[in-house]
């Protein structure tokens, strides 16, 4: 890695502003809208989906030089997949609780097509390191759109910040909790339509913001599963 | 080359399966007796340990534990079945069902199990199927035919 300092944050910041997985290429929006129900959800998937993408694509990039072009989909897929089951047996052995309620869309971390994505088109052409930042990069963006959103949903309809800290970090995170309104003030935002329209005002709003900063033509959308 | 990483990938699932499997084990194991001590509504005895099942008195009550296949794999049932009311509980402890479709029969994630607590236990093996879950519900459904058959074989 010869490279100036300013290319490796570029990889990096790229992955969270400019290619934020979520509100840029609107991939991986399954898990995003079902889990970000509360910030302590968002945030258990946040760290299964970064262990993934970092270390299948850490690991794609150091066999980047032995995979075959017609076996490539496959090794991918299969690196993909034992990374998200030892994310699952991990969750299911130090956060039972936390896996009780979000163990089903960890397993189908495997089918988020963020990793996939970064796996074809970064990991298998560039080194270790570089491949490293990216995909770092990638699930911080991926992370921070989680995590707002779930902040947004919880705040809308709860009215707490942080409930049920315990479930990820023990019984010493109980008093975390942040209460900020009695109850909800919109109990929508809890439920599905609630994740639609949140997520879709939240894109509108990040959109817009971009658009006003850099004046540049917009990003082409890449196409969702 | 395919199978090098094939291996590669398998070995690394082997030992983090033998590094977590004894915590795995333990943690579902205190789940259901959480599950088994809020259904009776009184602790169990230290001792107690989920091989024991079925257990209780056939004139107080009974509990086991069932599994019915479901639309993705096994489901696990804890039921307790209460002599006076002839009623039966149930509680989903394990299951991989769809999310947002067929994981309503898990009581934390929608109290749906829980209103048929007090309801005869035929209100289980007459159970509508659910629209979209049918599968899921027809497990429910068999799972319950299957605890208030062991609990006659079981009392005689």
């Amino acid at each position: 890695m010869g490279e100036p300092k300013t290319k490796q944050t570029r990889t990096f910041s790229d992955g969270v502003l400019k290619r934020n997985p979520a509100w840029i290429q609107l991939l991986g929006l399954c898990p995003l809208l079902a889990v970000s129900t509360t910030v302590v959800n968002a945030l258990g998937l946040a760290l299964a989906s970064t262990f993934v993408v970092v270390g299948s694509n850490v690991c794609i990039s150091l066999l980047r030089k032995f995979i075959l072009q017609n076996a490539r989909l496959a090794v991918f897929v299969l690196v993909i997949a034992s990374f998200t089951t030892i994310a699952t047996l991990l969750l299911e052995a130090y956060a039972f609780a936390l896996y009780m309620k979000i163990a089903l869309f960890v397993q189908i971390i495997v089918t988020n097509c963020m990793i996939l994505g970064r796996a074809e088109s970064f990991a298998s052409r560039q080194s270790v390191g570089k491949t490293f930042l990216d995909a770092l990069g990638t699930a911080v963006g991926f992370s921070i759109a989680l995590i707002g959103l779930g902040g947004i949903r919880e705040i809308l309809s709860q009215g707490t910040l942080l409930a049920g800290a315990e479930l990820l970090f023990g019984s010493a995170a109980k008093g975390w909790t942040i209460t900020l309104t009695d109850g909800g003030l919109w109990p929508l935002a809890g439920f599905a339509p609630g994740a639609f329209i949140v997520a879709g005002l939240l894109f509108a709003l990040v959109k817009s913001l971009g658009r006003a900063s850099t004046e540049q033509p917009p990003m082409q959308l890449k196409g969702e599963s | 080359m395919l199978s090098i990483v094939a291996a590669l990938c398998g070995l690394m699932l082997v030992a983090t399966k033998a590094f977590t499997a004894e915590q795995i084990a333990s943690n579902h194991h205190s789940y259901a007796l959480k599950t088994i001590e809020h259904l009776l509504q009184q602790e169990v005895p230290a001792t107690f340990s989920l091989t024991d099942l079925p257990y209780g008195e056939c004139d107080n009550y009974i509990v086991n534990q069932i599994s019915a296949a479901g639309y993705v794999g096994e489901i696990q049932y804890l039921t307790v079945w209460r002599a006076q009311q002839d009623t039966l509980s149930m509680r989903v402890v394990r299951h991989s069902e769809t999310p947002g479709i067929g994981d309503f029969i898990d009581h934390q994630r929608s109290p749906w199990i829980t209103q048929f607590d007090f309801e005869s236990a035929q209100a289980f093996t007459t159970l509508d199927g659910v629209s979209g879950a049918t599968v899921t519900s027809n497990s429910v459904r068999r799972a319950a035919i299957g605890a208030l058959k062991t609990k006659d074989i079981y009392c005689g």
